[in-house]
């Protein structure tokens, strides 16, 4: 039995009305460099979900796997854009608090720094070894710009 | 000399700076002036698989940026590139959602007005490729080099609008420019698999086995990639794999522009080579032996 969470159903279909026209056809599976070696993330099982707005999506890990290699959106013959709808559930489970922590530190440290690495004195000490500038903090103007939409 | 904002990303800045010291050792000997700006992260498809709007936000103000300076973008990583690109085309195509981002660019001063481009810079180099050609001094005959164009450099194509996915070539046509030998290998447009290295081990280390043992078997003697990524990838983790599934053959790695310092004549060490974690002692002889040829003809 499969239920369905309208919400997440409106909000995948609200910028993409074309995950409609996938027709199942597998080529987004076949194409997928995570599929071939990890059979549990499998691209057009979740799109036919997605589709539903299947509660069940919402509690699997599996799509965190995908690479975003975009080779599902350079292949697939009907525009679905696989990997977008794929970012439009995660965005989803961010907005409800069901990111996993280590995505969430990631856009923290982004935030506060700037930069996506942490920028140690060890990172410093190897940039001044080969006459490149330190690294310093940037992120204060991020902090004034970032948010999500409609949460200004 | 044409002058661009330098967009080197954090993954050069931060964990493998001996490539953004090849770049500007390299790039102005090629007629690229490169400027430095107050850029952030992208930002990556981590920070966008978390929020969307956020991601378009942060990549306007990166552009903007270079717009307010009348300069365009020469970038080191495809994946910053790409994030470049599709947030330039979204803004420049949609006017409602422009003006929706510029309130929240207003509050640090800057506006984006859609006059800049963003490209890697093989797009750039591809499009100069007669200066290239003209700085070559010590070519890299006989160099086995297989190419890794990696994902973000190519995909999708109607963002990237360089190679064809399928059947990359424009990367191959510059590694000839230098002189190098192209090694074909069935594993040739394989993802390198890096962005599973801290979650996913083992399923990132047997692609990167797999990837290795492909080239390794066609008779290569290093990777070239136009990638940070690929490059930790095909680098650093490629010894972890290496120690995880015990294969036996492995291949050092170089990111393309050390091998156009090489082809002008800079040393291995000029290059950042010794930088790479994995070595291959036979190569370094041949690369010198190279470059005693040369210094015999004159």
């Amino acid at each position: 039995m499969i239920s369905i969470n309208t919400e997440l159903r409106r909000k995948i279909l609200e910028h993409n009305e074309d995950i409609k026209k996938c027709y199942q056809c597998s080529t987004c599976s076949a194409s997928c460099p995570v599929l071939r070696y990890d059979p549990d993330f499998n691209p057009r099982i979740l799109i036919i979900k997605a589709l539903y707005g299947s509660e069940d999506t919402l509690k699997s890990k599996e799509f965190w796997k995908c690479l975003s290699c975009d080779r599902c959106n350079e292949r697939c013959p009907q525009g679905v854009n696989p990997y977008n709808v794929l970012l439009k559930l995660k965005n989803f489970l961010f907005s409800q608090n069901l990111a996993p922590k280590e995505r969430i530190d990631a856009r923290e440290l982004i935030i506060a720094t700037g930069f996506s690495y942490p920028i140690s004195s060890a990172v410093n000490r190897k940039r001044e070894s080969i006459e490149l500038e330190a690294l310093e903090s940037i992120g204060e103007e991020l902090k004034k710009i970032v948010g999500i939409e409609g949460a200004e | 000399m044409k002058q661009y904002a330098l967009f080197t990303g954090c993954t050069i800045k931060a964990a493998l700076p001996h490539i953004e010291m090849v770049a500007r050792k390299v790039l102005p000997l090629l007629d690229i002036e490169i400027e430095e700006l107050a850029f952030t992260c992208c930002p990556n498809a981590d920070f966008r698989s978390t929020d969307e709007y956020s991601w378009l936000v942060v990549a306007a103000r990166n552009l903007a940026l270079a717009e307010k300076e009348g300069l365009e973008i020469l970038s080191l990583c495809p994946g910053c590139t790409q994030t470049l690109k599709e947030a330039n085309m979204i803004l420049k195509d949609d006017n409602s959602l422009r003006a929706r981002i510029n309130k929240r660019l207003e509050r640090i001063g800057l506006i984006f007005k859609g006059t800049t481009e963003a490209n890697h810079h093989l797009v750039i180099l591809h499009q100069q490729i007669d200066i290239l050609i003209q700085r070559i001094t010590t070519p890299l005959y006989g160099i086995k080099l297989a190419i890794h164009s990696g994902c973000h450099l190519l995909m999708p194509s109607w963002i990237m609008q360089f190679d064809n996915p399928e059947r990359p070539t424009k990367l191959e046509e510059l590694i000839k420019m230098l002189g190098g030998t192209i090694i074909d290998y069935p594993e040739k447009t394989l993802c390198c698999g890096f962005t599973l290295f801290g979650s996913h081990k083992g399923t990132a280390s047997r692609i990167i086995r797999d990837k290795v043992e492909s080239a390794y078997l066609a008779g290569a003697e290093a990777f070239v990639v136009p990638c940070p990524s690929c490059f930790q990838q095909l680098d650093r983790n490629q010894l972890v794999a290496k120690r995880e599934l015990k294969f036996e053959y492995q291949l050092p790695v170089f990111y393309y522009l050390q091998l156009v310092g090489l082809a002008m004549g800079f040393d291995l060490d000029e290059v950042g080579y010794y930088h790479g974690r994995v070595r291959s002692p036979e190569l370094e002889e041949k690369i010198k032996s190279l470059r005693r040829k040369e210094v015999v003809n004159i």
